[in-house]
């Protein structure tokens, strides 16, 4: 019908130009539409109509005026059609994973259905002009005879490469324009920035056919599985997972290790839709590799199922950890730590307690030479230690080098400081004056006033601590809540001082009036951390409470292994990331310290990869050229399941260490996330390039779309318009309206 | 008056400029410190004598109280000239402070972990006190007992002990044992069982008590828990209460009042270690 009124298709009047063919000067139609507008301006204001009534009449009128001289003057329109036959149609059909799945139980998959409406409103009439090539991709294009040859795949999107491989054809066959059908979601990320404007230049339009529902339906989504890379044997790990949800209300989500289940939570999921985050505590238990899958169970009459679960890998380190604890004088919470900790396997504490002016007690010694003097010889030493604890003693108890070793120890090392309150702890100990004071997380006050003394307050965890493993006593929420309320008091404390900006706060105390300030404090610097405890006085935990309460042997181990777990050994390993999904290039990055944690440069590494089945991988390994004792591996992990690279360094002859890691290969992976249809990624490309977006019930306008495209060979065309219907019933309007007008006002 | 305006505005300036700086500093600082106000710190350490029930009374009130406060104020002194244990300061507190009983149902007991009984040869403790006291133990508290001698008071004393440690038995202390070697080596003095005697042993010119009744020679027995802690230390046939009582009268043996410090040291310094 528009096409009827305007004597000219809607494709025609978006891609053609407007021109006046009758070749009369335009400045005589500019002149006669003047003369016109006075002739009516004289002719009414000799009426006596009033002014409103003069002034619609004469708008009437000059409108009537105007439109029949721009008709006399033979607009037209100048467009350019494909010559018929001679051009060729890229229709490109996705045939990735998510495309081959349904998205109701009952309904065909998307695939289908997006085949069923191309055939059935476009391509006929588009072959009937065209020259249609018909391809089919999903990690790359493939010519295919028809859409009938599309076996469906479970394959990643790359729709930047297959687009670019289909736009090669231009060279060798005119195209007028590619149809893209798509759920548009690219799990590659080949479709980035730069490809976009390769795309736009090639001057062909992209013409977009959205498939799928634009927002995903009664589907639940692990968006994420995080974990640390690596755990300290025994110690509680902490996962995160992120659930995409619709109208659920609750799920359970399981954790497993290599099929086995390690730990479950419940989670509420509140309001419509959105993205929950659950957290679950599991015990990393004995070194070696934990193959782990966060699966949230399927919700009632759920489909799609294949993103219900990640996986990741995580490294389980069975070194034992060492704590090097120098105290300055003997005292209870020096005691009650060393009992929190006393015969487990994976940690030591190694420690020294100045029990006289001049006397050190050691204990947990490997060695008689431990410690000899109360702090180890030298900075090797020290840094065979993973994390240190300063108890109550002076800064001045060590030397100015020993003061530049724990800063070391910290940034260079990545070790871990804990400093705890006391007579001569913190600030009163003269700490925020020497060369560990810019590391700490506060600073420390200095001045005469004394800052450590008795005052009965409540530890209380912060956001921060409820995140933390360190705070964590009992297994949910609210349990563990109640248990840190049920604490007994503690007696004393310490002011930290103004906390840095880059503080955290895990624990606070609260006095009885309800006042709070940090209690446990961390920050990270370089690559280690450091750490401040406000009070002494934990002890009472334990002496307060029954003796099969654990509280306070749990809190201090929990933040003895925070503590110990993250220092990096001198030889590492670590992949990108420890699970590839549906990509072979692997690489990872190892690191080669000497004793001192300086950088070995010249290292020869020996990288031995080994696929699932037993085999060798080759690895290429290539030193960062910073001389900073990195080196970079890579190697093509083509078959799924899980892998180990061992690395061993050796120079100058000597053994230097070796580290070994996992990594799991798993394909068919990306498809199933994010498969809902990602409109806004294909109107885009359909901007860029010059096409348009479709949806599968809209598909009757794409082959007039395409006729009038401007690539491939086109030939242009003049099309009339002063015979359009819409000029005459316009002009036929205007006068009846005039006349109607004239009538009721009884002015004809 | 233009100047005087200039001025102001100059002032205006200024004061905006220190108090935009003062709240840029406390938004980037975060807190400004805890604003809490504390009372001088408490001794770390305080020899708590347990205020049994069941013994006898004497013209001093109470057997728990035996050799107080001289004991009290020498020990301290001892503690504080020989090591970093932060104790009291007997000169600073009113004399009537120095002693520091607890009755073995008070909870405040759980708040010093050092328990001290002497003359328990003829204390007689409850079940419940027992069983406060086996707790006290069992969470990592440690408790010396001193001052009783012969064979009779040693089973006046294991009467009550042993409501203590229904399952537990007491054993000799190996001279190589950690708790004589802590700081001083003492474990040469345990073998040779060198006897710290009681004011009435020296008076007779010896050092045991009941010396014809099991008590002439001096024994170091524990108890021990199960992973190996030393959790009670007794000191058999000998009074180290004596031995710092009498630090300061010239008939008491100097040797063996420094060993007496010695091993009330050595224990101190276990318990607070272990």
């Amino acid at each position: 019908m528009l096409q009827f009124l305007l004597g000219a298709s809607t494709w025609a009047l978006r891609s053609g130009q407007l021109a006046l063919a009758r070749g009369w000067p335009l400045w005589l139609l500019w002149a006669l539409l003047l003369a016109g507008v006075a002739a009516i301006v004289f002719t009414l204001a000799r009426r006596q109509l009033g002014w409103w009534r003069s002034a619609v009449l004469g708008l009437l009128q000059m409108a009537f005026l105007a439109l029949l001289l721009l008709l006399l003057w033979r607009p037209v329109l100048r467009v350019e059609q494909i010559r018929e036959r001679q051009n060729a149609v890229a229709v490109l059909v996705d045939d990735s994973g998510s495309m081959n799945t349904a998205d109701t139980p009952q309904a065909p998959v998307r695939r289908a259905l997006a085949v069923a409406a191309l055939q059935e409103k476009a391509m006929g009439e588009i072959a009937a002009h065209s020259d249609v090539r018909v391809f089919r991709f999903s990690d790359h294009a493939t010519p295919v005879d028809s859409l009938k040859d599309l076996p469906g795949s479970q394959q990643s999107t790359r729709i930047g490469d297959a687009l670019n491989t289909v736009m090669q054809l231009a060279a060798s066959v005119p195209l007028a324009a590619v149809v893209l059908v798509s759920d548009g979601a690219d799990t590659t990320g080949s479709l980035d920035e730069p490809e976009l404007a390769r795309l736009a230049a090639a001057g062909i339009p992209v013409h977009t056919v959205g498939v799928g529902p634009e927002q995903p339906q009664n589907d639940l989504e692990v968006t994420q599985f995080q974990l640390p890379s690596s755990a300290m044997a025994g110690s509680t790990v902490r996962a995160t997972v992120s659930i995409r949800f619709q109208n659920q209300k609750t799920g359970r989500v399981r954790l497993y290790d290599a099929g086995r289940l390690i730990a479950a939570q419940d989670v509420q999921f509140t309001g419509p839709a959105g993205l929950a985050t659950v957290t679950l505590d599991f015990p990393a238990g004995e070194a070696g590799v934990r193959d782990l899958r966060a699966a949230v169970d399927p919700a009632p009459g759920e489909t799609r199922l294949g993103n219900n679960e990640r996986h990741a890998v995580m490294e389980v380190d069975g070194r034992r950890r060492t704590v090097l604890y120098i105290e300055g004088e003997p005292r209870w919470e020096y005691k009650f730590i060393r009992r929190a900790i006393e015969g487990d396997r994976r940690l030591r504490i190694a420690s020294a307690v100045r029990a006289t002016p001049n006397r050190y007690y050691r204990q947990g010694l490997l060695n008689g030479n431990e410690l000899e003097n109360g702090f180890p010889a030298t900075m090797e030493e020290l840094f065979g230690y993973d994390a240190v604890i300063l108890g109550s003693i002076e800064a001045a108890a060590l030397g100015n080098e020993q003061q530049q070793w724990l800063k070391d120890f910290v940034d260079r090392r990545g070790g871990s400081l804990l400093m705890l309150a006391g007579r001569d702890g913190l600030g009163d100990g003269g700490w925020g004056r020497v060369a560990i004071a810019p590391l700490l997380p506060a600073k420390l006050p200095g001045g005469p006033e004394r800052s450590y003394g008795m005052l009965k307050t409540h530890a209380r965890l912060t956001p921060y601590g409820r995140e933390s493993v360190v705070g964590r006593l009992a297994a949910d929420d609210a349990a563990n809540d109640k248990a840190w309320e049920g604490l007994p008091p503690l007696t004393d404390y310490q002011d930290p001082g103004p906390l840095r900006p880059g503080a955290i706060v895990l624990l606070e105390a609260v006095t009885a009036d309800g006042k709070a300030a940090p209690l446990l404090v961390t920050q990270r610097y370089g690559r280690g951390s450091t750490w401040l405890l406000a009070t002494a006085s934990t002890w009472h935990w334990q002496m307060q409470l029954p003796v099969a309460d654990q509280r306070q042997e749990t809190f201090w181990k929990q933040l003895l292994y925070t503590l110990a777990a993250p220092a990096p050994p001198r030889i590492s390993l670590q992949p990108e990331r420890s699970v590839y999904e549906d990509g072979t290039a692997v690489t990872l990055e190892a690191e080669v310290l000497d004793e001192g944690f300086k950088a070995v440069p010249d290292a020869q590494l020996k990288i031995t990869a080994s696929a699932p089945d037993g085999t060798t991988v080759p690895a290429r390994i290539e030193p960062s050229g910073r001389g900073d004792g990195r080196y970079t591996v890579a190697l093509d992990a083509r078959e799924p399941g899980l892998y180990e690279v061992r690395l061993g360094a050796t120079a100058a002859g000597k053994t230097l260490g070796e580290a070994t890691t996992h990594v799991r290969r798993l394909d068919g992976v990306l498809e199933q996330f994010g498969s809902w249809q990602h409109r806004p990624m294909l109107e885009r490309i359909a901007r860029e390039t010059g096409g348009r977006y479709w949806t599968l019930d809209d598909l009757a306008g794409l082959p007039e779309a395409i006729r009038y495209s401007h690539a491939g060979m086109v030939e242009s065309h003049t099309l009339d318009l002063w015979n359009a219907p819409v000029g005459f019933l316009l002009l036929a309007l205007l006068k009846g309206g005039e006349w109607l007008l004239r009538r009721r006002w009884r002015r004809l | 008056m233009g100047s005087r305006v200039r001025q102001i505005r100059q002032q205006l300036g200024l004061a905006s400029a220190v108090a935009l700086c003062a709240l840029l500093s406390s938004t980037v600082s975060g807190s400004t410190g805890s604003g809490f106000t504390t009372s001088p710190p408490d001794p770390e350490f305080r020899l708590m004598r347990l205020r049994y029930s069941g013994n006898y009374m004497d013209y001093r009130g109470g057997a728990w109280t035996t050799d107080s406060p001289a004991a009290e104020y020498h020990l301290s002194q001892g503690i504080r000239r020989l090591t970093r244990i932060d104790t009291i300061d007997p000169e600073a507190i009113p004399a009537d402070q120095l002693v520091f009983q607890m009755d073995p149902l008070d909870p405040e007991m759980f708040n010093h972990p050092f328990l001290y009984a002497v003359e328990v040869g003829r204390w007689d403790l409850d079940e419940q006190e027992a069983a406060r006291i086996r707790d006290y133990l069992d969470r990592g508290g440690f408790m010396m007992v001193d001052d009783f001698h012969g064979d009779v008071q040693w089973e006046g004393f294991w009467q009550s002990a042993q409501r203590i440690f229904p399952d537990r038995m007491w054993r000799e202390i190996a001279p190589d044992s950690e708790v004589f070697h802590v700081l001083f080596d003492l474990s040469q003095k345990v073998r040779d069982k060198v006897q710290i005697p009681g004011s009435a042993a020296l008076m007779r010119g010896g050092t045991c008590e009941e010396c014809d009744r099991g008590g002439a020679e001096p024994h170091w027995r524990g108890v021990f828990a199960d992973d190996g802690r030393l959790m009670m230390v007794i000191n058999f046939n000998m009074d180290l209460g004596d031995s710092w009582e009498l630090a300061d009268q010239p008939d008491y043996p100097q040797p063996l009042t420094a060993l007496g410090y010695r091993f009330g040291i050595s224990y101190a310094l276990y318990a607070m270690t272990h």
